[in-house]
């Protein structure tokens, strides 16, 4: 079976790197193949894009720069991409943890700061003065009278959802409030997020479907 | 080998040094041997609510800085017969003199001759409170039904806990006004004790005999009528291992013929 594999896609060229293949083997039919491929293509101007397929092999970075150096020396070709079927464990775990909901039991005292960068579901007690951070958005099942940071620094999409009533301050992106339960009425299905004129609001959860379709869509995907 | 506490509340005016002298007291009344160590470095007064301050010579500091042997600097309570002793802090020094490996020097060198060595810790958390803390095994965070005593308290859990001791911090909370807290004008005990979510050791009354006992020099422990002393004796018990019930928050009502003879008891 041939290293190298040149196919037609409905997108454009893509040039499949066989993962059983010796890489040196590969390297050596690529340029063949791209030196043929040249010879038939010379009249064309414009710039010819592949796509590289590793299959079930993950380049290191000193295979790509030996690629790329290769397909710099065919002026009419470039690659669009290089991709594989496969990432390695650490990616995939960093993945899995940024895209699930992290369910977290612990006390935060007066003084003490918990950030995360996942969505965060806080079964454990927010003490006054503490700070409960995260770039996702923040689910509070337990007790809160400190702070809740959601969408931390940037994170417009955040919302919190819980009561809220006992909390110090709500904040979400760059936006504050803090809380006067005089002011609005909380309970378990209230969430806070930023609404179209960029400011802190109050909503009912059965209308997070409408305000936040995004967030409810990766939570279907999660499951 | 002695277990070493610290006595700590972050806030000031709680009851810490209250506390070690009657603990200390009450502790060495129980035949264990103790040692308190004021650590409140410019601002002592341990020796005072003892009644021992007239009998300081060394103090800490002379003895961390070496102008002072251990045992010269160490003051015996002649009233408890080789039980009790006191490690006066000093008066006239600022208060970073001390390094947190002075006293856990100190400590280690206590600790073959006594049963448990009571560190009183300054207000705040500082340095003098650092220092306090590397030389316990354990801590007791004292704090009082206020609000701004509980949130006080909670961060300096945050801190002990962070530091991983030996023992698992315990609460006292002092100060009980029973008539206050049975009407709900501040937090009960149940509260602070889940809100702190740490261990509760015990509770004290407020008494005026504490402040009594304070100025006469004489620990109101001794006194074993005393409420307050009732809620110090029964830490002391807590500590040593039994199992003691709380006290209740039962106020006493004059009864019919007191109130007409008008005979003044102080005891709630």
């Amino acid at each position: 079976m041939d290293s190298v594999v040149l196919k037609g896609r409905k997108t454009g060229y893509e040039i499949y790197l066989n993962d059983a293949a010796n890489f040196d083997e590969i390297m050596r039919e690529l340029n063949v193949l791209l030196q043929k491929l040249q010879t038939s293509e010379a009249k064309s101007d414009n710039q010819l894009a592949f796509a590289l397929e590793t299959g079930n092999r993950l380049l290191t970075k000193a295979q790509v720069k030996r690629v790329r150096e290769l397909f710099e020396r065919f002026t009419n070709f470039k690659i669009e991409h290089i991709q594989a079927k496969v990432i390695d464990i650490a990616t995939a775990k960093e993945a899995e943890r940024k895209n699930n909901i992290h369910v977290e039991m612990a006390v935060i005292r007066s003084g003490q700061e918990l950030a995360f960068d996942s969505d965060v579901l806080f079964l454990g007690n927010l003490h006054q003065g503490g700070v409960l951070r995260s770039h996702g958005s923040i689910f509070m099942l337990g007790q809160s009278s400190g702070i809740i940071e959601a969408g931390y620094p940037d994170n417009d999409e955040a919302v919190v959802v819980g009561d809220l009533s006992s909390t110090t301050q709500v904040r979400i992106s760059d936006t504050v409030e803090i809380i006067n339960p005089k002011n609005h009425s909380f309970d378990n299905s209230t969430v806070a997020l930023i609404n179209d004129l960029h400011v802190l609001d109050f909503d009912e959860v059965s209308n997070l479907a409408t305000l936040r379709p995004k967030l409810f869509r990766k939570m279907e995907e999660n499951q | 080998m002695a277990t070493s506490l610290v006595i700590t509340s972050g806030k000031g005016g709680v009851g810490k040094s209250t506390t070690a002298a009657n603990l200390g007291t009450a502790l060495a009344l129980m035949n264990k041997r103790v040692c308190m160590i004021d650590l409140d470095i410019g601002l002592r007064n341990l020796d005072v609510i003892m009644g021992l301050s007239n009998r300081i010579i060394y103090d800490i500091v002379d003895v961390a800085s070496g102008r002072a042997q251990l045992h010269q600097a160490l003051i015996k309570d002649k009233r408890f017969d080789d039980k009790l002793y006191l490690l006066p802090a000093a008066q006239n020094t600022v208060k970073n003199v001390l390094s947190p490996m002075d006293i856990v020097t100190i400590v280690n060198q206590l600790r073959p001759d006594f049963d448990y060595i009571l560190l009183d810790c300054p207000a705040g958390i500082e340095q003098g409170f650092q220092n306090a803390i590397a030389g316990a095994d354990g801590a007791i965070v004292i704090c009082t039904p206020e609000i701004p005593s509980v949130s006080d308290a909670d961060r300096v859990v945050g801190l002990l806990e962070q530091k991983q001791m030996k023992l698992a911090p315990r609460l006292i909370i002092n100060r009980i006004i029973p008539g206050m807290m049975n009407a709900g004008d501040t937090m009960d005990i149940d509260e602070i004790t889940k809100h702190l979510s740490i261990g509760l050791l015990g509770i004290v009354f407020e008494d005026d005999h504490v402040i009594l006992a304070s100025n006469k020099g004489v620990p109101v422990v001794m006194d074993p009528e005393d409420n307050a002393s009732k809620g110090y004796r029964n830490i002391a018990r807590r500590i040593l291992g039994e199992s003691v019930p709380l006290m209740t928050l039962k106020e006493h009502k004059p009864s019919f013929f007191e109130r007409i003879f008008g005979r003044k008891k102080r005891r709630h």
